[in-house]
Order: structure tokens, then C-alpha cells, then sequence
């Protein structure tokens, strides 16, 4: 299933800061973590991460240097202590949105497990 | 045949001219674009279709190019200065040339004892075939920059080549009259001056209207285009 643009949008700051909080990295590895972490169902335009990271470098939250590995230049990426509290912040805000959307869900099933299915 | 350095450079330029992008990050996604396109090789991928697939998992030109915009908004406006800045070098220069070949050709036909009159109606229309030269040249390097992938080297090359001849222009434009009119003597250069600068008021509503005309038709392409 394809996620729609809003949420893909909305998701992007904290999964990069989340997965940059793991340690320093660069836009390709980023990418394909997202990949295989999802199972594939979160699947960006490979180009759309940089722009992302930019503005997160630009608002302190991460930063960069240019370093060589294999052979190639790479620019990596890595969290600033504004960029953890910012995570912090916002695995607490998808934490209330989680939580409140589980209820729903479950009451969600309740309701249609019954006669009075409204969900159908 | 299918050269991958090539094509990757044209598909760099293509973005590179949007003015959406720096340097570093057209490196960036490059670099991206050739990883991605290494891992495809244990595929059974021709190289064109390995930079195809790769070049579409980076995303489409348009999308790309919105999404660096808001990053770069400052870019935006320094590719603009620049584009302007480029436009008034080039109006300089396009009338400093027809200043310059209009008076050298009244140096010439002074020497040789043309007719003071005919002399100002042939040097105006020369200066009015320049200058509509010059906006052909514009009109022709702008549809250049929208389609092809020399636009970085033709800028740069008509930059140079801008800033070389300006000065030679402007002094050959500013001495040839002083000249002329030390051959002819003051009645007769008098003569010239005189029917120059009534076809030059004809010549200047003209120009300024195909200016005009160049503009409204640019923005509406553009527009068309980017919208």
C-alpha cells in the first residue's frame, strides 16, 4: 500500500531523524534503510530525502561533512543535540496520535464485530 | 550509441539549468544516480535502461525541482540578477555594435566623399539591421538555453567575449565621429548628424517595440512552461 503524500510528508523529518540518531549516514543508506524497514511499503523518490536533509541541516537539527569511502565522495549526515531534543518532541507527538488512532481502531472492531457495523 | 557519462551529463544539465539547484547538491544526486545505477548491474539491464530506472526512482524533473526551490529560495533570485545582469551587459553591448559600425561606415564614406545625406540614411539603416541582428541573437540564445544542454558554455563563452569587446566597441563608437567630423569638416557632418538622429527616433520607437513584443512573448512561454 502506498502511503499518501501528506503523511510521507509529515513522516519524513522524524524517520530521517530517528534513523541519524542511530548514527552518522548518508542519503543513499538512509533511503534504503526506509526501504527495508518499511517492507517496501514506504517508497520516496529517492530524490525528495535531500531537500529533507537541507532543511534539517538549515534549521540545526542535523549536519553535515563531505568524507571519501570506497572510493566515492559522500556527504554524511549526522544529529545535532537540537536535532535529538526535536526527535525527542516528535516521538512524542506520533506517540499521542498512535495512541489515540489504537483506541479508535479498537473500538473500530468492537463496533463492527457487532450487529451495528458503522466501519463497513 | 549509448554513452552513460553523457547522458548523465545532460540529465544534470537539464536540472542544473532550472537555477533551482547548487553545485553541491547536483553532485549529490548524481552520486546518488551512479549508486543506484552500480547496483542495477547484476541485473540483466542494458546500461541505458539502469540509468533509466535509476533516473526515475531519484524522481521526476518537476517534482525535484519544486521540492530543492523552497529549500533554495535565495538561489532563485541570484540565477534571476544573473539572467538580468547578462541582459543589460548584452543591451550595451548590441547597441555600443550598431553605434559602432553605424560611425565607422561614416569615417568610411567620409573619406570617400559620399554624399553627406545619403551617407546618414545608410548608416541608420545598417544601425537598425544590427540591432534587429542583436534581438535575433537574444531571441535565438534564449530558446538555445530552454532546449539544449550547451547553456552553461554559452553563457559563459558570450559573457567572456561581452566583456572583451565592450571597451573596443565603446571607443570605436565614441572616436570614429571625432574622426569624421575632422575629414568632413563641421556643416557637412552636421548634415549626417542631423538625418541620423531623425531616423534614430524612428529606429529607437521601433526597437523598443519589438523589445516589448519579445518580452510578452517570452513570459507567456515561460510561464506555459514552469506553471
Amino acid at each position: 500500500m502506498e502511503l499518501s503524500k501528506d503523511l510521507v510528508a509529515a513522516s519524513a523529518t522524524p524517520i530521517v531523524l530517528a534513523i541519524l540518531a542511530q548514527g552518522e549516514n548518508y542519503g543513499y543508506a538512509i533511503i534504503d534503510q526506509v526501504r527495508r524497514l518499511s517492507e517496501e511499503q514506504i517508497q520516496w523518490a529517492d530524490g525528495m530525502l535531500y531537500p529533507v536533509l537541507h532543511r534539517l541541516e538549515k534549521h540545526g537539527l542535523i549536519r553535515s561533512r563531505m568524507a571519501h569511502s570506497n572510493g566515492r565522495k559522500r556527504k554524511y549526515y549526522r544529529l545535532t543535540t537540537s536535532g535529538s531534543h526535536a526527535l525527542k518532541r516528535h516521538r512524542e507527538q506520533w506517540s499521542i496520535v498512535h495512541s489515540t488512532l489504537s483506541k479508535l481502531w479498537r473500538t473500530a472492531y468492537v463496533l463492527c464485530g457487532s450487529q451495528n457495523c458503522r466501519m463497513a | 550509441m549509448f554513452c552513460v557519462d553523457r547522458r548523465i551529463a545532460e540529465w544534470r544539465n537539464g536540472l542544473a539549468e532550472t537555477g533551482r539547484f547548487t553545485a553541491a547538491n547536483l553532485d549529490e544526486l548524481e552520486a546518488h544516480l551512479r549508486e543506484k545505477m552500480e547496483e542495477f548491474q547484476h541485473l540483466p539491464l542494458s546500461d541505458e535502461e539502469a540509468f533509466l530506472v535509476a533516473s526515475h526512482r531519484l524522481g521526476e524533473k518537476q517534482d525535484l525541482t519544486a521540492e530543492y526551490g523552497k529549500v533554495n529560495s535565495g538561489l532563485i533570485w541570484s540565477h534571476r540578477f544573473f539572467w538580468m545582469i547578462v541582459g543589460i551587459l548584452a543591451f550595451a553591448a548590441m547597441t555600443a555594435l550598431a553605434g559602432a559600425v553605424s560611425s565607422v561606415l561614416v569615417a568610411m564614406g567620409a573619406y570617400t566623399g559620399v554624399n553627406p545625406k545619403l551617407l546618414g540614411f545608410f548608416a541608420s539603416g545598417i544601425k537598425a539591421v544590427v540591432i534587429l541582428a542583436g534581438l535575433g541573437f537574444v531571441l535565438w540564445a534564449c530558446l538555445a538555453v530552454r532546449s539544449g544542454s550547451t547553456a552553461d558554455r554559452l553563457t559563459r563563452g558570450a559573457l567572456i567575449g561581452l566583456i572583451a569587446f565592450l571597451p573596443v566597441l565603446f571607443a570605436t563608437r565614441m572616436l570614429s565621429p571625432a574622426l569624421t567630423a575632422r575629414v568632413m569638416g563641421p556643416s557637412q557632418y552636421g548634415q549626417i548628424a542631423l538625418v541620423m538622429s531623425y531616423m534614430s527616433i524612428g529606429l529607437t520607437v521601433l526597437c523598443y517595440i519589438a523589445m516589448i513584443v519579445l518580452m510578452l512573448w517570452l513570459r507567456k512561454r515561460s510561464t506555459g512552461l514552469t506553471a
